[in-house]
Order: structure tokens, then C-alpha cells, then sequence
């Protein structure tokens, strides 16, 4: 199963490529309806104020645009880059002026504390995901999601945690191995479903 | 370098995660694209993210989509490209798929049929034969047990000079009133000619049918003549006729 969804999300991002590097808006379309939340989560999760989340999504989309012929397939997988893309901007945004002005005034702890109680109650809402994530147990979850959508480091997972930094690696490792292998299913069936 | 140990040391999930230096990516980069075993576990890990990032994502705000292909210039969208266009798309797929599923249907049922005409007359012909057999069967059930009844007798006719070689049989039912021919050796007739049966009852020769050769079975049923003692077979005109030919006599017989 995990090579079906392999195939699937392979074709498609083959498409939207092949789109982007045509110079045709048909691929941003399509980047944004299969790849958009995906990529919105991730700035969510360190940028919490909605409303900047949605300028940085669109500035990720124009470097996506802008920049599709430096994509390279040998490197790896559209998704890893785009990913990359998006973190980075993220990092980009949290460190501007502009950002840190605004951040002033926006009383940001507890927005980012309120915020992210509400998005992990949509995640787990989510009944696909739900199953999935019963395979993990509760502190491999709490380690994807902080080293994955908050970006956090490693270190900075075993500071948040207060678990040693080795348990932290073993941990994530020990996730990701589970992921691969329950995710074949869950996956093709919930983007099946998703067409 | 030993893989395997690069592998479990963790560097390509933090590759993943975005947590290396840009020399570090780079050098993990270059890994993967000198050692094969490498390459394919960075793309199983990559992959388990990809899945669980597409999956667990957060739908964007309505507008977001529009407003960034209004930035940019090219075909496949146009200034009325909204966000609401991913119905339309949804739809679009909608109607290939279920266009696809009805011709599938639609193919499947002609074959259907089709497969369903064919077993309905397989069907019949297996009935038929099932009914012929039946019928044979019930023929030779019939046969062996006139033939096993104490009360049957045998008539068995010898071969006179036309035909010294020739042997036929009757076995006589007096009880059940059945008689069977086996017409055992005869030669085979001319076309316009037929073998006919004959009872003789007190010397007088009544008439039994004319018969084939080669009947399934070996043994056919014919007509019962009350009292006959002795049995013959003749060669006669085609149809047979109502008297014997007695220079066409083949065999003849008495009843053990």
C-alpha cells in the first residue's frame, strides 16, 4: 500500500510540475488544493496569527511559482522541498521587523498556547487520523508534532519535554519507522476519498 | 562508510526535519545520490512525513489561492479563477469517474448477459443430455433386470449357409411380456435392404419389425408374440415384408 500512495502522490506532483515549469496557473491550482493545507499547517504552528499565516502561504506559493526550475527530483521529493520552502519562509517571517512590531502588540503567548490547543482538537477530530495516530503512543506523537509542524529542534523538543535528547532521537526515529508502516493504508484510502 | 549504521544514527530523519546545517544537507544529499540504499530509506522516511503532513492538514482561508494567481501571469486561470474553483475540479473528476464507472457498468452487464445467454444454453443442453441419459439409463436398468429375471429365456439363432459365422439372441419375458434382440454379428445389410425379425408360433413365421444394426446398448426392445417357440431373421426388401423371404433366412433359433 505504501508504494500505491507512493505512485499516486508521485503522479501528481509530476503533474503540477511538469504544470509550473509550463508556466501554467492550472498547476498552482492544483499544488494548493492537494499540497495547501498541508503547507498552511506548517505555518500555523509557528506563525500564529492567522492572518499572517495566510500572506506567508502566498508568498510560499510565489517562490514555489518563481522558482520551480530549482527544483531538482534527484534531491528528493517535491513535497520534502516544498516543505523546506515553507519552514524556511516561516523562520523568515518570525525573524522580520515587521513581524516582530506586530507581535508587540498581539500579546502572542497566549495566542499561540490558544491556538494550538484548537488545532490539535481539529486533528484529532479527524477520525482518519485518529486511527492512525492510535498506533503512536502519546509521546511519539507530541515529538512529530513539535520537531515537524512547530519545527522545533530536537534539543529544544527534549527541553519542552524534559526527556533526554537521546530519548528524543530514538523516540522520533521509533515514529517515523510506525508511520511508515500504518500510513500506506490510511493514506490512500483517506486521499482516495480526498478525490 | 557503513550504511547501515549511517542509516540508524538518525541523520536522515533530521535531514527530513530540516534540522542540519546547509553543509550537513549537503553532505546527506550527496549520500543519498551515491548510495541506492540510502536514497530509498530517505524516501520511505520522506514519504511517512509527506502522508502525515498531507493528511493532517489545515484547510487555508477562502481567498488565499485567488489572489496568488492574480500575481502571477500565465494560462490556466484567469482573473475569474476563484478558490470555489475546487468544486468545479472535484465535479469535473466526478463526471470522468462516474462516466468511467458507467461504461464499466455498462460493459460489465453486456458481458454479463452475454456469459448469462451462453450458461442458460449450456444449461439446456446439459438438461437435454441429462434427460437422454436418464432415459438410456433407465432403458438399460430395465434391460439387466429382464435379463437377471429367472423367468427370461434365451433363443440363441445360429448362422445358416449365407452366413455360418453369424450369431444373434432373443431374451423372452413370458411374465412381463417383453422381448430384446441382440442382433449380435450379422453382416451389415445392403442400402436397400433390412433385416427382419420373425416369430414362428407353431410354424407359422409372425412378423416382428425390422431393426438396425449398432443400437446403443447392444440389446433393443421388440414387439412380444405370444407362444413363439423359435426366432429367425431374414433379409428383406427395405421396410421389411409380410411374409419371409426363406432363401434370405440368416439365422434362426429356439428358446432354451
Amino acid at each position: 500500500m505504501l508504494s500505491n500512495y507512493n505512485k499516486l502522490s508521485s503522479d501528481r506532483s509530476a503533474k503540477i510540475i511538469g504544470l509550473l515549469k509550463a508556466r501554467d496557473k492550472s498547476g498552482l491550482s492544483l499544488l494548493y488544493e492537494y499540497y495547501g493545507p498541508a503547507l498552511f499547517r506548517i505555518l500555523t504552528e509557528r506563525i500564529p496569527q492567522k492572518e499572517v499565516a495566510k500572506e506567508a502561504l502566498q508568498d510560499v506559493l510565489m517562490k514555489i511559482w518563481n522558482n520551480i526550475e530549482k527544483y531538482d527530483d534527484n534531491k528528493g521529493r517535491f513535497f520534502t522541498w516544498m516543505a523546506r520552502i515553507t519552514k524556511n519562509y516561516a523562520i523568515d517571517v518570525l525573524r522580520s521587523k515587521k513581524y516582530k512590531q506586530g507581535a508587540k502588540t498581539d500579546s502572542l503567548p497566549d495566542y499561540v498556547h490558544n491556538d494550538s490547543a484548537l488545532s490539535e482538537e481539529n486533528y484529532i477530530q479527524d477520525s482518519g487520523l485518529r486511527n492512525v495516530l492510535k498506533n503512536l503512543s502519546p509521546h511519539e506523537q507530541r515529538i512529530i508534532e513539535l520537531l515537524y509542524f512547530k519545527g522545533y529542534t530536537q534539543k529544544e523538543t527534549s527541553e519542552e519535554l524534559d526527556i533526554p535528547l537521546g530519548t528524543v532521537k530514538t523516540r522520533a526515529r521509533r515514529a517515523i519507522k510506525t508511520l511508515r508502516g500504518i500510513l500506506g493504508e490510511e493514506g490512500l484510502m483517506r486521499l482516495l476519498l480526498l478525490v | 562508510m557503513n550504511i547501515q549504521e549511517y542509516i540508524a544514527s538518525g541523520v536522515l530523519e533530521s535531514y527530513l526535519l530540516g534540522e542540519l546545517s546547509p553543509q550537513e544537507q549537503a553532505e546527506v544529499e550527496k549520500n543519498a545520490a551515491e548510495y541506492p540504499e540510502i536514497r530509498a530509506e530517505l524516501d520511505q522516511i520522506e514519504l511517512a512525513l509527506e502522508q502525515f503532513a498531507v493528511m493532517s492538514g489545515t484547510p487555508p482561508p477562502a481567498g488565499t489561492l485567488t489572489e496568488v494567481l492574480q500575481r502571477v501571469s500565465g494560462p490556466g486561470g484567469g482573473t475569474n479563477f476563484n478558490a470555489n474553483r475546487g468544486w468545479l475540479w472535484g465535479l469535473a473528476i466526478l463526471s470522468v469517474v462516474t462516466a468511467g464507472l458507467a461504461y464499466n457498468f455498462y460493459s460489465n452487464h453486456q458481458n454479463a448477459i452475454q456469459e448469462r445467454n451462453q450458461l442458460q444454453s449450456d444449461l439446456q443442453t446439459l438438461a437435454e443430455d441429462c434427460n437422454e441419459k436418464d432415459e438410456q439409463l433407465t432403458e438399460l436398468s430395465n434391460i439387466i433386470d429382464i435379463l437377471s429375471d429367472p423367468a427370461t429365456r434365451a433363443a440363441r439363432m445360429q448362422g445358416t449357409e449365407l452366413a455360418p459365422q453369424a450369431i444373434a439372441q432373443v431374451f423372452v419375458n413370458e411374465n412381463t411380456q417383453q422381448v430384446f434382440l441382440d442382433a449380435g454379428n450379422l453382416p451389415t445389410p445392403p442400402a436397400d435392404k433390412s433385416y427382419q425379425l420373425w416369430g414362428l408360433v407353431d410354424g407359422n413365421p409372425v412378423d416382428m419389425g425390422v431393426f438396425e444394426l449398432n443400437t446403443a446398448g447392444g440389446l433393443q426392445a421388440v414387439p412380444f408374440v405370444e407362444g413363439a417357440q423359435t426366432y429367425a431373421i431374414t433379409l428383406e426388401e427395405a421396410g421389411g415384408q409380410p411374409t419371409p423371404d426363406l432363401t434370405q433366412l440368416y439365422v434362426i433359433g429356439n428358446v432354451s
